[in-house]
């Protein structure tokens, strides 16, 4: 006999009782539904993932503009026409505190080294100018910081092919100007703050932003073809320039 | 051109379940593998069943998905099979049930062959399968199921010594 005949020999010995289970189609069949449910599950939870991510920061831009609403629904004979802010200031200081009253007031900021999340910053030097007159927001802006009252009727400068419209605000919560520049051709190099600015977004469109002379910091982008923004704010304010950035609707 | 559907499926295990089960025992060694990778082989082939032509015997499919596994597996397990004993094994020693042990040992060297080597083999000499058979179910050329078998063979000659002087080899 040689190797060959006494290796199937062998072989044929060793599986001699060798029998498929009666359960072996049931066993394959359930094998199959295990992996089809986790194949499902890994793509359910994959696909809550992706809508999780894709969700939250649309989330969070409708809650950077609540003020478009509120701010028309609101009793125009009211004292203050803006809106109040979701959270106040790290100090606590009441809405409408004399500069007295502050216990940081007249101290001198700091601009470039401020952190967007930081307390409340003095700025109390910066205000433009007391309260003036209480006018309706203009409809493209949807939030302002509490604290503010408008410095005065929003102006219109130039002619109308290019026309540049401003609007003010100041208070207990620092300044903030809005200047709306409608031109053929304006590009965001036109509008880019002094210094080294730097690329950001607004809305998803691309931005320069830069810390202006003063304690002031300045954001610009285009908001559509010939329409471009330029959103200046100081003091406490300040730390609130892109989400009044995010209400600019133009 | 008529597709496969779910009760040929159970038909087709049922005619076939011992055969692919033993192919699988030879060339896995052990009985617990040999079953968890015939499960495994026939879901591969069960997803796509619906897909198979009705009219072909999807038996060639099966067993190639088979052989792939084993391999595979094997390459993957290598590391975890290698056992380091304290002293060699014992050698066996000759007794009159010489037939017996010799297959015995010829098993467990043919246990001991590379998983492609050992592949060869069984489709070779316990599937009776031809060359250019062995060739198309390991996705390789003729040449190649020629020098496997043959250095395999050679191989259990080696290792077997003179264990082979009563087969006249």
């Amino acid at each position: 006999m040689d190797l060959e005949s006494e290796l199937r020999a062998a072989m044929a010995e060793q599986v001699a009782g060798t029998a498929a289970p009666s359960s072996l189609v049931a066993d394959v069949r359930r094998r199959h539904r295990r992996r089809t449910n986790r194949i499902r599950a890994t793509v359910g939870v994959a696909a809550a993932s992706v809508a999780a991510l894709a969700l939250v920061p649309t989330y969070q831009s409708f809650r950077a503009t609540p003020a478009g609403d509120s701010a028309t629904s609101r009793p125009t004979g009211g004292p203050a026409i803006l809106e109040q802010p979701e959270r106040r200031p790290a100090s606590g200081l009441p809405a409408s505190p004399s500069p007295e009253g502050r216990p940081e007031a007249g101290t001198t900021p700091k601009p470039s080294a401020h952190p967007k999340t930081g307390g409340a910053d003095g700025g109390g030097d910066d205000r433009p100018g007391g309260p003036g007159a209480t006018v309706k927001l203009p409809h493209w802006v949807t939030y302002l910081p509490g604290g503010l009252t408008a410095a005065g009727p929003c102006t219109v400068t130039g002619d109308p092919a290019h026309r540049t419209t401003t609007c003010k605000w100041g208070g207990t919560a620092g300044w903030v100007q809005i200047a709306l520049v409608k031109a053929g051709g304006v590009g965001l190099a036109d509008l880019a703050p002094g210094g080294v600015p730097r690329r950001t977004t607004v809305r998803g469109m691309p931005a320069l932003t830069g810390d202006r002379p003063g304690s002031g910091r300045q954001v610009s982008w285009i908001a559509k073809p010939g329409t471009g923004v330029t959103v200046t704010a100081g003091g406490t304010a300040k730390e609130q320039l892109m989400r009044i950035a995010e209400g600019v609707r133009p | 051109m008529g597709r496969r559907d779910d009760e040929s499926f159970v038909e087709f295990v049922a005619e076939r379940g011992d055969a692919l089960l033993r192919t699988a025992s030879l060339m896995c060694g052990a009985r617990q593998d040999a079953e968890d990778i015939l499960q495994t082989a026939l879901e591969k082939a069960y997803r796509h069943w619906g897909r198979l032509d009705a009219d072909t015997d999807p038996e060639p499919y099966v067993r190639r998905i088979l052989v792939n596994l084993v391999i595979s597996r094997s390459r993957r397990w290598k590391v975890l099979r290698e056992i380091h004993m304290e002293r060699p094994p014992e050698t066996p020693a000759h007794s009159g049930t010489h037939a017996v042990e010799l297959r015995g040992t010829l098993m467990d060297e043919l246990r001991r062959l590379g998983a492609r080597q050992r592949a060869v083999l069984v489709l070779r000499f316990w599937e009776d399968l031809s060359e250019a058979e062995t060739a198309r179910v390991l996705g390789c050329s003729v040449g190649t199921v020629k020098s496997q078998a043959s250095r395999g063979l050679a191989r259990l000659r080696e290792r077997l010594g003179a264990n082979l002087a009563p087969l006249g080899s």
